[in-house]
């Protein structure tokens, strides 16, 4: 899920899209610290009377739990942002394992986008010079469509498949 | 500025046929698995109390060796907590908790798939035992020391099956919680949430803390038996008496497991056909909590006759009573729901209010077993059977069955029979109530349970109670004929086919889209 936020004016547009978070990082750590904290107690207090065998079970049952959360919180700074500023197009993506910016020539970039056979948007990009960036990773096929109708009206379109 | 709500691009491919239900990362497809899964596991465990029943029947070995008889209650126990009430409250979970807050779909989706499919095989494991030499395990479904250290094979396989369905409960717990705690739709705080999720989360925190102790509790009878350790076998200066702590201490908030999201159930159904707002929403919530808490704090009195200082037994004792206010708190607001409301009793109603009144029952009966003189006059009767059936089925099971009839219309688009459904709850009501309401005098009278024979003096109630049961049983197939009837066809359900009903997955439709909400509801 994602907040898409755009704002528009005759020389400029800008959407971003967020995944939706409802958990902010200071909280996925309390909830971490609070599960760890009581599972680690018991864990402890049974390992003091012999039955140290809890502690193991309890330290892979919170590295899971630290895997997802983890994996939460890398995410919630994701987000996908496309500017259109005088002739200037501007795609940028950030995640964990890729930050990138590019600029296409707004009068050369064109729109592609791609088709299920049961006409759900599968792809939206930016082509220019033979390249293709593609853009909504984080859009569903209604939001990709309506995003694409967006640009082609604001930069030139391209045949479709 | 426009806000808009969309969903991951790679849940974009539906799966069909054989491989949409293996492969399925979809938390609709995965809670029909985990609910029809339950449901199976419901009617074999049932079975195996129908056997039970027949043999108690009359007095006198009928049909069953005495070790075969524990092996079905034992199996009976085991099947029935492991593999069908704590699965269908993850059903209840995987359908309704992302339409609930607004989500697409659970938070790890591949993880979903696999904590399911985890429990098909612990089941095959558990059914597969009785068939090794000497039958299945036998030893009571807590597993207590010495017997699981000197059984067979099936033990082994008991033990491996209880590993693998806590390795899918941490693994169905962690995705509740991350869930529900990251994929809230805008604006709905912690304390908008509806009371089915919160008591959903809180769950999922008491797995999280209680399934190492089980995995660890297996474990160490595991080594007992093969590579020579002795947590618990006496013989070599082990205690089995350590065991019955570390189980309890897992068992009791096991109980609180099967029964919380139960309650999250009665809580998004009463108000409905109430026509009225839940009554104490922020009441409740600290009640759930409350119990989560107490539940930690009472697992000895499971074990009053072990032999414990007086010390221990009176804070154990007032611990568990002290239980008997926040949920008398929840049953208050119950009430105080209904109070002046508009009630109308469809089925999913009419099983809300037997649930009130019979787990309050159940509640009761529990507090006479928390009175340590008493609990050690009735340690191992009949009354304590009476005592956890009117928790467990007509609180937990029950609660189920209300739930499947209150949100069937949305899951299949059709409305079920009503007439179907009432008859069903009318006789699994009554025949509950003849099946476990007499075993509170057999047990008060003497009446030891885990025993195929009796003395003459019982043989009244004990046909009672065994007619009733097989009512009790053969009406749960009128419940799957009314459910498949549904699946199949009936009247139309309109997207919120209960006027009282008001949270998010009313709004979508029914049945709901494959990916419950692409966009953000509004949510005030």
């Amino acid at each position: 899920m994602v907040d898409v936020s755009g704002s528009t004016s005759s020389v400029h547009y800008s959407i971003t899209a967020r995944p939706n978070c409802s958990l902010s990082p200071a909280g996925t750590l309390c909830a971490f610290c609070i599960i760890a904290f009581v599972t680690l107690a018991v864990a402890l207090a049974f390992t003091l009377l012999g039955a140290w065998p809890i502690l193991p079970f309890a330290g892979l049952e919170l590295l899971i739990l630290w895997f997802c959360f983890r994996h939460i919180w890398r995410h919630a700074h994701d987000y996908e942002r496309l500017t259109i500023d005088d002739h200037k197009v501007i795609v940028e993506k950030h995640d964990p394992t890729c930050d990138s910016h590019v600029e296409l020539n707004g009068y050369w970039a064109a729109v592609v986008l791609e088709f299920m056979p049961d006409g759900d948007c599968r792809r939206l990009a930016l082509r220019s010079h033979g390249k293709e960036i593609e853009f909504g990773r984080l859009l569903n096929s209604e939001e990709k469509l309506d995003l694409g109708r967006v640009l082609q009206s604001r930069l030139g379109s391209y045949p479709t498949t | 500025m426009a806000t808009t709500t969309l969903h991951d691009a790679h849940h974009d491919a539906h799966p069909t046929g054989v491989m949409r239900w293996l492969t399925s990362t979809n938390h609709k497809d995965i809670g029909t698995l985990y609910l029809w899964f339950s449901f199976i596991m419901f009617l074999f465990a049932g079975g195996l109390a129908m056997l039970i029943r027949a043999e108690l029947f009359q007095p006198g070995l009928q049909f069953f060796q005495p070790n075969l008889f524990n092996q079905f209650t034992t199996m009976h126990g085991l099947i029935m907590i492991f593999g069908a009430i704590m699965p269908a409250f993850v059903g209840f979970a995987n359908w309704q908790i992302p339409m609930m807050i607004g989500a697409p779909d659970m938070a790890f989706p591949r993880l979903n798939n696999w904590s399911f499919w985890l429990l098909p095989a612990a089941a095959s494991l558990l059914l597969m035992s009785f068939l090794m030499p000497g039958g299945a395990a036998a030893g009571g479904w807590t597993m207590y020391p010495p017997l699981f250290i000197q059984g067979g094979m099936s033990y082994d396989m008991t033990i491996f099956a209880i590993h693998i369905m806590g390795l899918s409960s941490i693994i169905g717990s962690i995705n509740i919680i991350t869930t529900i705690l990251n994929m809230r739709t805008p604006g709905m705080t912690m304390m908008k949430m509806p009371i089915f999720v919160w008591t959903w989360l809180i769950t999922a925190f008491l797995l999280l803390s209680a399934m190492p102790v089980l995995a660890s509790a297996v474990t160490m009878l595991l080594t007992d038996r093969h590579f020579g350790t002795y947590f618990f076998n006496a013989a070599g200066g082990g205690d089995p008496v350590m065991f019955q702590h570390i189980f309890w201490f897992f068992g009791h908030p096991e109980v609180y497991i099967m029964i919380l999201p139960a309650f999250g159930i009665l809580s998004s159904i009463i108000p409905t056909f109430s026509r009225k707002p839940l009554f104490g929403y922020d009441s409740m919530v600290y009640a759930t909590a409350a119990i989560a808490l107490l539940s930690f704090l009472v697992w000895a009195h499971h074990m009053f006759t072990v032999g414990m200082p007086a010390a221990s037994q009176l804070f154990f004792m007032y611990a568990t009573m002290l239980i008997a206010i926040p949920t008398g708190v929840k049953v208050f607001n119950w009430t105080a729901t209904m109070w002046r409301g508009s009630i109308t009793f469809e089925t999913p109603m009419l099983f809300a209010i037997a649930v009130v009144c019979l787990f309050t029952i159940g509640g009761f009966s529990g507090l006479v077993l928390a009175i340590v003189p008493v609990d050690i006059q009735l340690q191992d009767t009949y009354y304590v059977v009476a005592h956890f059936h009117y928790v467990l089925f007509s609180g937990a099971a029950m609660s189920i069955m209300a739930g499947v009839y209150y949100w069937l219309p949305k899951w299949t688009g059709h409305m079920y029979d009503e007439r179907l459904g009432k008859i069903h709850f009318w006789l699994t009501t009554i025949a509950f109530n003849v099946t476990f309401f007499p075993m509170h005098f057999i047990g008060l009278a003497g009446m030891p349970r885990r025993i195929p024979d009796y003395a003459l003096q019982f043989a009244e109630f004990n046909m009672l109670q065994s007619i009733g049961s097989f009512v009790l049983g053969a009406s749960q197939l009128l419940f799957l004929y009314t459910v498949i009837k549904c699946i199949r066809g009936g009247a139309t359900a309109g997207d919120r086919p209960w006027e009282g009903a008001d949270s998010l997955e009313w709004t979508l439709t029914s049945p709901p889209p494959y990916h419950s909400f692409q966009t953000a509801p509004a949510f005030k």
